[in-house]
């Protein structure tokens, strides 16, 4: 048992990436995105979501609807179905890549038979286009608006974990707004995200500390605020992010610090998990250990071979509702149980709201 | 909005007073009605004042389109939320008239006048509804006096007063444990009050909360504001018998109508809307805690501390009080 059997049993599931295993369909501008995932080029959840929706754009562009088939029949079938079993093959699904593609296919489908081809491309280009806004951009503004506005406050000393864009947004905009507040950026050992976040708030002349997750109940004892981001916010709750986040919200809520989490509307999810388990991501076992360093004899030298050893490293936790205070959408503050209410108001509109 | 007759309640003449509405059609003290409305019946609470003093904004302001009259109500209530210091449950009355106008505007905009009319007859339904309100929680709170409780009571509260009020002509049998609730002393009213209607009342002093609550069945207490979170706005000293409950476990029920439920999010209690300086190092010359003459100091409760509310809808969770402001602000 050289990793746990559940890793196993995942990746069994999983087709091999790589861009020689891709079905002739793909589309370039998905092959690349894929690779960009893989890779770890493109992290995060919403820019992931954007590089879909900028990706999936090029390709109606280039779209030819064979002959006697119409656009709302043929593209989301078999051909749509291919780009995604790709991008999956990538990596895992996000929460919010799966509500935008979602929300893409339906859009799709509802396009009038009537259309010409030309005109039912040029449609689908403007709702990508007002999809983005309104999702994603306006959406992460409308975040840090509140969320720099209201919830940074002078002398405040902000906790906050890895990095996620639209934390790092609101920081930099209260820090504009001349507030002064210090920041606490506790990293992962994952892909040290919280690296670049660091970079960006020390070039913006931010009050900075820099510490390892390890170390966080130390510190806590000075931090007013714990500003978190998020991978996707479950039905019930819970929030998915960046292993190690729910140690550091059960610290601070713990301690009376209100945890807040940040989370675009698109990234709440109508399922919820019962673990942290299910759902999750497996991450390299080089951060734990690396290769080079077992190679050589190091202290995990050899794990391989080993039958009694495995090693497990995923990329993403659960955090229970109880821990988190308030969540800060574009539908202004709410509180974490509150994410089937806004999905409920969602769908009984129009898609777009 | 941006109208060439949007009211601004920055642009007051030179000379204004704080309270009065002052607009192109006239204008009216809002604030002095808000307070001559509270001063002539006791029993009546914030919102509930607020509500009626924008009706009679309405009925005394000689609006000519539906845009002046809908500026209008949101001017009154912009001008009496900074009139009033701790304006929280008011906020709450305001918000919900002002929603409430809103959502009706559309209903007929042919003939203004009609329109108006409707509009003003709304409101006074909307008033009386609210009014109405109370005597429902009353009858909802039968539900938790039950099997000869001993009931731990802090601060004033007409809703709270109600219910025991009402359990007590319903024939059931209780005890009431009751705070002074100094400096303010709201619970040598509430002890009064009760012991007149013929309930056997003990009056404890602040600090023995703790001490107390063990011989209690539960804590009940009324709300000045219940915000999105459901975490309640209350006297001071109520986090003190929340967490008392809490730590022996028993029940801690928030009596209120659900007009007083304030879209709002503070995270703690620092961050609620009232200037309150509790906390003050050194002040120059004073050297016990802080005076509350000009305003009664208020606390904030967790919802993780609070069992359940009693409103007019019956029982309701905190999750179900966060879910039902939530819906509210989403239906726009």
């Amino acid at each position: 048992m050289r990793e746990l059997e559940i890793e196993q049993h995942e990746k069994k599931k999983k087709p091999a990436f790589g861009i020689n295993n891709a079905h002739p369909d793909v589309h370039p501008a998905i092959l690349t995105l894929g690779v960009q995932m893989n890779q770890f080029i493109l992290v995060g959840s919403s820019a992931r979501c954007l590089g879909f929706m900028l990706a999936m754009k090029r390709l109606i562009n280039d779209y030819e609807c064979p002959a006697g088939a119409t656009i709302s029949r043929h593209l989301p079938g078999h051909y749509f179905s291919r780009q995604i079993d790709y991008l999956i093959s990538a990596r895992p699904m996000s929460t919010a890549l799966g509500n935008s593609i979602r929300w893409l296919k339906t859009e799709i489908a509802a396009i009038s038979p009537e259309l010409s081809e030309e005109a039912a491309k040029k449609l689908l280009c403007e709702k990508i286009d007002v999809f983005i806004r309104e999702r994603i951009t306006a959406a992460s503004e409308a975040i840090v608006n509140t969320t720099a506005g209201r919830y940074i406050n002078d002398g405040d000393t902000i906790l906050t974990f890895s990095k996620s864009s639209v934390v790092e947004k609101s920081l930099l905009e209260a820090h504009s707004r001349g507030t002064n507040f210090k920041v606490l950026v506790v990293d992962s050992s994952h892909l040290f995200e919280g690296k670049n976040l660091l970079t960006t708030l020390v070039r913006a002349g931010i009050d900075v500390e820099y510490i390892k997750a390890a170390l966080v109940d130390h510190y806590m004892g000075s931090v007013t605020r714990a500003l978190l981001g998020a991978h996707s916010l479950q039905a019930n709750g819970s929030l998915h992010s960046r292993a190690g986040c729910s140690k550091i919200a059960r610290s601070a809520s713990q301690k009376g610090i209100p945890v807040i989490v940040c989370c675009e509307s698109i990234k709440f999810s109508e399922k919820f998990t019962s673990d942290g388990i299910i759902g999750n991501e497996f991450g390299d076992t080089d951060i734990i250990a690396p290769d080079n360093n077992c190679d050589n004899g190091g202290m995990f030298g050899g794990w391989r071979n080993q039958p009694t050893t495995s090693l497990s490293s995923f990329m993403f936790d659960t955090t229970p509702a109880r821990y988190i205070k308030a969540v800060i959408s574009e539908h202004g503050t709410l509180g974490p149980t509150n994410c089937p209410n806004v999905l409920r108001a969602n769908s009984s509109s129009t898609p777009l709201r | 909005m941006s109208h060439p007759t949007t009211l601004n309640p920055n642009d007051k003449p030179s000379g204004s007073k704080p309270g009065i509405v002052y607009s192109e059609m006239g204008e009216f003290d809002i604030l002095s009605h808000y307070s001559r409305l509270l001063g002539e019946d006791p029993s009546k609470s914030m919102p509930i004042a607020a509500i009626e003093s924008l009706c009679a904004l309405c009925d005394g302001i000689e609006a000519n389109t539906i845009h002046e009259l809908l500026s209008t109500i949101q001017l009154g209530s912009d001008t009496l939320k900074e009139a009033v210091p701790n304006a929280i449950s008011l906020t709450a009355g305001c918000d919900l008239f002002t929603k409430f106008i809103t959502r009706h505007s559309h209903d007929d905009p042919r003939d203004f006048d009609t329109f108006k009319k409707k509009l003003q007859s709304n409101g006074h339904l909307f008033a009386q509804r609210a009014r109405k309100a109370r005597s429902i929680v009353a009858e909802n709170g039968l539900k938790v006096v039950t099997n000869n409780p001993v009931i731990f009571v802090h601060g004033y509260s007409r809703c709270v007063m109600a219910i025991l009020l009402n359990a007590r002509e319903k024939g059931r049998k209780f005890k009431v444990i009751c705070t002074e609730t100094r400096p303010s002393c709201q619970g040598l009213r509430t002890a009064k009050e009760l012991r007149a209607a013929g309930i056997s009342v003990a009056v404890i002093d602040d600090n023995a909360v703790t001490y107390a609550m063990n011989k209690a069945t539960f804590a009940l207490v009324g709300a000045e504001g219940t915000l999105t979170d459901a975490s309640i706005i209350n006297v001071m000293g109520t986090q003190n018998v929340a967490l008392a409950a809490r730590n022996i476990d028993r029940p801690f029920y928030v009596a209120t109508e659900t007009h007083k439920f304030v879209d709002m999010f503070p995270v703690d209690q620092y961050m609620i809307p009232v200037k309150q300086n509790v906390i003050v190092f050194d002040p120059e010359g004073v050297e016990g805690a802080m005076s509350q003459e000009e305003l009664t100091f208020v606390d904030y409760v967790d919802p993780k501390y609070i069992t359940s509310f009693v409103t007019e809808m019956g029982l309701m969770s905190p999750t179900m009080v966060g879910d039902k402001i939530i819906t509210t602000r989403l239906e726009g």
